[in-house]
Parts: structure tokens; sequence; C-alpha cells
């Protein structure tokens, strides 16, 4: 059951109408049997490995919680990560270490045929894991004190909006959020159901329709020139974008409605002025997990300027790794790292240059920055990093504007009604977002508006969403891009 | 702090705009979905009118029986609820939908699809036509046990049915392509069927090699399991049922199977079976539209004039001629239709099908080489017009002596008024 098929239509209204309707005690054990229920839909056999997951991880919090010893703790936390990042790496990385050994055997001149490895891949395992081990993490620190309650703690783990793709929640935030009684707040609800409704849009009407030039060009790149591919590069950044916070839009807004807040994982990203900025504000919760429980405990910044780096390299190519197991996941990690190691050592030259601080300069080193970022996202698109460098090089290779007026464009999977929303579409967003970043919130600022006024914009969202939307089975609507991970 | 009215409130602005939001999706459908199915088959459900006899099938039936004729032949109001690639699960589910909506004194149905050997086929094409059968039907329990059953849809697979619920699911993306039909949707007053203006020649059908008495299992079991099912239904409702083998380019293997439904109607005591691609009704020569055999306007006049008379012979049928309005003025309107089109015909023989079994005097010339032409020669025959040497010049009665210019080709009148309706110049 995906946020955008009917099922979850029907399910999230049954749900938070019993949520509410029950008595406070027995609203967390609904929660949880409703997110069980929700993650059995993608596979019965998921819950199982959730619960055995969430039984150990339970245990091993309030082992941490009872046990007075330094070493005694620091044995479970080790044996606790080890654990979960072995499960990880047997479910996720185990094909493809067999595969990347064969290659390498292969180089060697040994011929060798990794066994055929199949495990069901549970969905969010990735992130369920990180939310474990920064739990666990935050208990062995003492910055959180062991959950008691087992169903709380499963709740935790399994909350429904957030379990296949995040937002990684932190135990502390999270937690005693649980823990209180919820009250029903309707200005609350009204801000969570707007907000899902914007995720829909960024979903259904930009992210799926610029999916369907992002695939044509993808799927047979030799056969397209450079401005095909840029195009469809630049219209994969904008795709995984709203894809992705799209989703957040929907997980944080249905969360809000049965009275809870998760952390923000987007803030206007594309609008960062450095790559630094930019993992400031894209899918903040795993880029604030590395921060905290991987480059900050291996040093940092603050173990000399080569350690840095070298921190940085790890921190990047882990997040590489933690979205596909699959060497271009790794060079996109790698590519993030570099950059910004390269901004590091070309600042004393960036300064001395003083390119500015005008509106000119900051939209100049945000489209910069995008470009840097863009590049990225082919390794991250294509199948393989040799492809994308293929990709790329055709770039430049290959850029005849004419296919701007000739009609190429309408052979790229949309016709010229579907460019024009597309057109409109991240418009729209791209406003939302520069008004975001001069700190207007459009949903506050619509709250404040006579309802008459108010009503028309969330029906004429509503109305964009149902029209223009990819959905229906005219279209089978993407699957979310990070369910994969 | 009391929040109770604070939540009184929200729900009931909650309420309202869920109601707000079901106006939009109803206002958007409206624009957006495709008219195809409520232009033919919308009448019914919203005329309410006393339908005697109701028709349901696949093309065959659709394009093969007009009960504007029926209305004109014999005075007995019908229904034709047949659509093009309806499946025998489909149709049966439209029949218990229509019963719950009229008595009709018989029920007439088309058993060409209970040949397939699938239920609901799950290509594109099949599913997109589905909503042609199905996207006229009001919303009802009826409806999503339908889809249930045709889609074999389990409790859990909302998205599958959703979409024929409600179309708009299908059909949002037409905002690219809409069309002033959409702005200004209208019924169509054929009251369900869709006469074919168009001629191909066929060819004679195997029936020498294939006897009537050669049968052959039907070998399909959704097809035999559907055509119980509606016989049991309409026994249940005391309504009689006539299956109907209509004519169409049969091949052999299909002629013995469609023979063997005679068995399978013989265990029900409601049910009569009517074969008439044995019957001699149609000439393949003329009466096809195409080389499936869809019958063209002259074919389906033929069996809507068989039909007619074999029905009102059997069954207890009111004649409503002259207390009717409704249908009278849809007759005209047709037939003015039915004339425009004869008016752009671009040759004799289509010429000459669009006049065969219409309500029309007429005035034709023709050159002895184009009369003698084989299917020229057959609907001259049929219209009843006489070939001599120097070919044909002939008005028929009620005609005024208003004649083709150009020395070939026809003119068509209002046998009452003289009126001319159509003028085709062929010289």
């Amino acid at each position: 059951m995906t946020f955008t098929s009917l099922g979850f239509l029907l399910f999230f209204p049954a749900v938070c109408l019993l949520y509410y309707l029950l008595p406070a005690p027995a609203r967390p054990a609904w929660l949880l049997a409703a997110s069980y229920w929700f993650y059995a839909c993608a596979d019965w056999r998921g819950p199982l490995l959730l619960l055995a997951a969430t039984a150990v991880s339970y245990g091993c919090g309030r082992a941490l919680g009872a046990l007075r010893s330094p070493r005694a703790r620091r044995a479970v936390l080790a044996a606790a990560a080890v654990g979960f990042v072995g499960v990880l790496a047997l479910f996720k990385y185990a094909g493809f270490a067999l595969e990347s050994l064969a290659a390498l055997l292969h180089l060697a001149g040994i011929g060798w045929q990794p066994p055929a490895f199949s495990l069901l891949l549970p969905l969010g395992i990735s992130f369920t894991t990180f939310q474990i081990l920064g739990y666990l993490t935050d208990v062995y620190r003492g910055a959180l004190a062991p959950e008691r309650s087992f169903v709380r703690y499963a709740l935790f783990l399994s909350f429904f909006p957030q379990i296949v793709s995040g937002p990684i929640a932190r135990g502390g935030a999270l937690l005693p959020q649980l823990a209180r009684p919820v009250v029903f707040l309707p200005d609350r609800m009204r801000d969570g159901l707007v907000r899902m409704l914007w995720g829909y849009f960024e979903k259904l009407v930009v992210a799926d329709q610029a999916a369907l030039v992002v695939n044509t060009v993808f799927a047979d790149y030799a056969a397209h020139g450079g401005v095909e591919r840029l195009l469809a590069a630049v219209l994969y950044s904008v795709q995984i974008y709203t894809d992705f916070a799209g989703y957040s839009h929907i997980a944080l807004g249905a969360a809000q409605v049965l009275g809870f807040t998760l952390g923000e994982n987007f803030r206007q990203p594309y609008l960062a002025q450095s790559v630094r900025e930019f993992w400031g504000r894209w899918h903040i919760s795993l880029s604030g997990w590395l921060r905290d429980y991987l480059y900050i405990p291996l040093g940092g910044s603050r173990a000399g300027t080569l350690r840095r780096y070298a921190n940085l390299l790890v921190t990047f190519l882990v997040s590489g790794l933690w979205h596909g197991a699959a060497w271009h996941y790794v060079v996109w990690g790698g590519l993030h790292a570099a950059y910004q190691i390269a901004s590091l050592l070309t600042a004393p030259l960036r300064r001395r240059c003083n390119l500015g601080r005008g509106v000119l300069a900051r939209w100049a080193r945000r489209g910069v920055t995008f470009g840097l970022v863009t590049a990225a996202w082919v390794f991250f698109r294509a199948d393989s990093a040799g492809q994308a460098l293929s990709y790329l090089g055709g770039i430049a290779g290959w850029f005849d504007p004419w296919v701007l007026t000739d009609g190429t464009l309408l052979t790229l999977g949309l016709d010229g009604w579907g460019w024009f929303v597309l057109f409109c579409a991240v418009g729209l967003v791209l406003a939302v977002d520069c008004l975001r970043e001069r700190g207007v919130r459009l949903r506050a600022v619509l709250a404040r508006q006579p309802l008459a006024y108010r009503w028309l914009c969330y029906y004429a969202l509503l109305a964009a969403v149902l029209v223009f939307g990819i959905w229906g089975p005219g279209y089978s609507a993407a699957a979310f891009v990070y369910f994969q991970f | 702090m009391d929040h109770k009215p604070a939540c009184r409130g929200f729900l009931l602005r909650a309420v309202c705009f869920l109601l707000g939001a079901c106006l939009l999706f109803t206002g958007l459908s409206a624009l957006l979905n495709d008219k195809m199915s409520r232009k033919y088959a919308g009448d019914f459900y919203e005329s309410g009118d006393p339908y005697e006899v109701l028709f349901f099938g696949s093309s065959h039936m659709f394009n093969g029986v007009l009960p504007l004729q029926l209305y004109r032949d014999t005075g007995v109001l019908s229904y034709n609820l047949g659509m093009t690639n309806e499946y025998s699960a489909v149709t049966y589910w439209r029949m218990v939908d229509a019963l719950q909506r009229c008595r009709p004194k018989v029920v007439v149905v088309d058993v060409y699809r209970a040949l397939s050997g699938e239920k609901m086929p799950r290509t594109e094409s099949d599913l997109g036509l589905l909503h042609n059968s199905l996207d006229s039907m009001p919303l009802s329990l009826t409806k999503v046990r339908a889809l249930a059953d045709i889609l074999d849809a389990g409790p859990g697979d909302f998205d599958g049915v959703f979409n024929y619920l409600f179309p708009l699911a299908q059909f949002h993306s037409r905002y690219r392509s809409l069309t002033e039909d959409d702005y200004h949707p209208y019924l169509m007053e054929t009251r369900g069927a869709m006469p074919l203006r168009v001629w191909q020649p066929g060819t004679p059908l195997p029936l020498d090699r294939v006897p009537a008495t050669d049968t052959a299992p039907l070998d399909s079991a959704p097809g035999e399991t559907y055509l119980r099912r509606m016989m049991e239904l309409c026994e249940a409702q005391g309504v009689p049922i006539v299956l109907v083998a209509l004519p169409f380019q049969a091949p052999e293997d299909q002629l013995a199977r469609l023979n063997g439904i005679a068995a399978l109607a013989a265990e029900y005591p409601n049910a009569v079976y009517l074969n008439l691609l044995y019957e001699d009704v149609v000439d393949p020569l003329i009466d096809f539209s195409d080389p499936d055999g869809h019958l063209n306007t002259a074919g389906a006049a033929r069996v809507t004039a068989w039909l007619g008379d074999w029905l009102t012979d059997r069954y207890p049928l009111t004649d409503r001629r002259g207390s009717a309005g409704s249908w009278d003025r849809s007759l005209d309107n047709v037939r003015r239709q039915h004339c425009a089109t004869l008016a752009g015909a671009g040759d004799l023989t289509t010429a000459l099908m669009l006049l065969a079994g219409q309500d029309l005097s007429f005035t034709l010339c023709a050159g002895p080489e184009a009369a003698a032409e084989p299917a020229n020669a057959a609907l001259l025959a049929r219209l009843g017009v006489p070939v001599t040497d120097g070919g044909v010049h002939w008005r028929s009665p009620g005609a005024p002596d208003i004649w083709p210019q150009s020395g070939a080709g026809l003119v068509a009148f209002d046998p009452d008024t003289g009126e001319e309706l159509a003028r085709v110049e062929l010289g």
C-alpha cells in the first residue's frame, strides 16, 4: 500500500477516525496494529522481521539502561550495531558484495560465478536499521532513557507514516510524543491535511510527470542528444526532489493529523548556495543521522584537515551505499564528498576573488550548486557509473538546441499540454520554495484567510491533482523513488 | 479548555468541504469522462420509458438491432443495451442492473461472446472498452458486485475496481483532448443502437458444410456459466429470455458451437434459442459492414424486422404508436441523420444500402452496368426496383417527380410530406 494508492486513501481516514474515537490509553495499540497492517500490505513476511528487530532492539535498549559497566554497555551496543548492520548487509548487500568479488576475481583472471542470492528485501529496512542504531546510541550515550513500554517502542519503529521511507525518527523526538495523550486540535489536523494535499501535488503532478521524460531519455540515452539529456538530467533533479519531498509532506501531514510531529526532511534544497548547505537541506533526517552517528564520532572537522577530508569521504560513501547496493550509488556519494573537499580547498581562493553577496551572486551560487548536484544525480539515476559517464559525456559532445523547436520535445513522453502543465507546476513549487526561503509559510498564510478564499485554494489544488496528476490506470503512478532504499 | 465547540465546528466544516470536494469530483467527471457509454445507454437510465423488450449482448447486438425501427414497425418500446466487445459476464451484470430498473416482457440476448474462452481479458483494449459497457450504469451496490465479479477483484483490490466506479481515474488526462461534445454532451436518440452506415461485401456463410443439426460443445466455461446465470436470473424474475445468434461472418467451427447452444436453452423453460444464421434473414453480399460481418443498416433493418415479427407473434407486447411522442421525434431526427449520411454516399452500392429498410420514398437513376453489379442488383431487388436493359429509372410510390440532375444518382424524400431529405449525384 503506497500513499498514492486508493487503499491508503481508505485506510488513513479509517485509522484516524477510530484513533480519535478510542480512549487515549488504547490509541497506541490501535496505531501499532494499523502500522503493522500497513506494513504487511507490502509483504506479509515483513512484520515478522520487524517484530523480531523490535524485540531485540527493545531488549538491547533495556539492557543498556540497566547495565552500569561501561565495558558491558559498549559490548551490548557493539553487538547490536554489528547485528543490525549485519542483517542489513545480508538482506541488502550480500548479492552486491558477491558480484563485486566475482568482478574483482575476473580482473585477476579467475573465473568465478557467484551463487544466486535472492532474499526478501524488507521495505524500509535501511530506514528502520538507522532508526534502531540511532535509538541505541542515544541510550548508550545517556541522551535518552530506554523506552519501557514495548508497545510504544514498537510503534516508534513501525509508525506507518514513516516506516517505509522515513523521516528517520529520533527516539528523543518521537517517543515522548507517543507517551503523551493526543488532543484533537482542529487547526493541526487541517494543516496536516493541507500538507498531505500539497505532497500529492508534488508527487503526482510534478514528480510523476517529470518521470515520463526522465524515463524516456534515460532508457535510451544514446539515441538522444545533449539538449535532451541535459533536460532529462535537470528534470530528474526535479523529479527526485518533488517525489521525496512529496512523500515527506504526506508522511509528515499524516503524522500531524494523528497528533505527532515528525522531523522535517527538506528545507528548499535547490536554493542552497553550496553543496555543504545542500546537505543541510536535503533528506535532513538522514544527513543529520550521518552527521551525529558517523561523521562526528569519526572525528568530524576537529581532527585535522586530512582527517576531516577522510571523514567526509567515508560519510558520503556510506551515504551512497545506504541508498543502494551498486557502485554508481557509491560514486554518487563520493562525488558529493569530492565537491565538499574541493569547496574547502578552494575556499581561500574564492574569498580572494570576492564573488559578491548580492542577489545575482546568490542566484549564481545557487545555479552552480544545482548544476553540481544535478551532475551527481545522473550517477544516482543511471544503471551504472559507466553509463552515467557516457550520458554526461554526450551532453557536451552532441549539443543541438534546434531540438527545442523541431518537435523533438514532444517525443519525450509528454505532449504540448504535458510540458505546459509540468512547466507551470515546477514554477509553482519553485515559487513556494522561494517564499518559504523568505520566511513566508503559505499554509499558515492561507489559514488566516477568510474561509471562502481558503477553500478556493484548497479546491484548486485538489482539482489540479485530480486533473493533471498521473494517477489511475492510464498511467501507473511511479513508486516513490526512495521506497527502494 | 473545552475543545468540543471547536471540534464540532471543525467537523461541520470538514463535512461541508467534503461535500464540495464531491461536487468538484462530479463536475470534473462530467467534463472529462468519455461520453460514449452515456451517449448510448444514458437514455435508458434517464428516460423512464416502459420498455417491454431489452436487447443485450456484444457489438452484433449493438449494431444489429434497431429499437426505433422496431417501434416504427410494431409500436413496441425497446432498448438496445448491447455494447462493442462486451463479454458474457458483463452482459449478465448489465442484465441484473437493468432488471432492477424496469420490468420488460422479454429480454433478447446475443450469444456471440459466449464463444469466448475468457471471462474478461485483461488487455488494455478490453479493459478500456469495458468502460463503454459500465460507465453509464449508475453507482450502486449491484455495480460494485458486478465489478468485483467481472474483474475477480478481492476485497483489497480497490484500485482495479475504482476506475470503473469513478471513471475520472481513467479519463482525467482527457483535458488535453476535449471536444465540443464534452462541453455540450448529448444522448443518442437511437435507443442504444449504433447503426453502421458502411457497406463491405461479405462471403457466403458455410451453412451447407455445417448444417443446423451439426452441434459442438460451447467449449467456454465462462460463456456457459453466464448464459446459464442469465437464464436463471430471468427465470427467477419471471421474464422470458430469447438467446439469439445474430448473423455475422461466422467460421465453420463457431457455427457448430453456436448450434450447440440450443441444447443449453432447452434446459430452461423460460428460454428460447434463435439461430438467425440459418434463417436466411440477411445476404452477406450486401448486409455486412466489415470483414467480421457486423451488420450495416440494411442488414440491421432486416434483422430488426424479422425479430419484430417473431417477438410480437409470441409475446403480449403493446403497440404504442401514436402515444409515444418522444419516440416519433427520435424517429424523425435519426432519419434525418441517416439521410445526411446518405447524401454523402460516394457510390451507388452504399447509397442503395442506406436506402434499404428505411422509411423513405425515392427517385433513382443508374446505368445498366452499375445496376448489373451483383451487390447493386441484390439491393435493387430488395428495394423492389425494376431493372431494364437501359438500367434504372425509378420513382417509388409517394416520391415527387424530382430526379437527380446528373443522370445517375438518387433523391430521397419523406414519404408522407414529399420533403426532399437527401440527394446523391453520381454522374
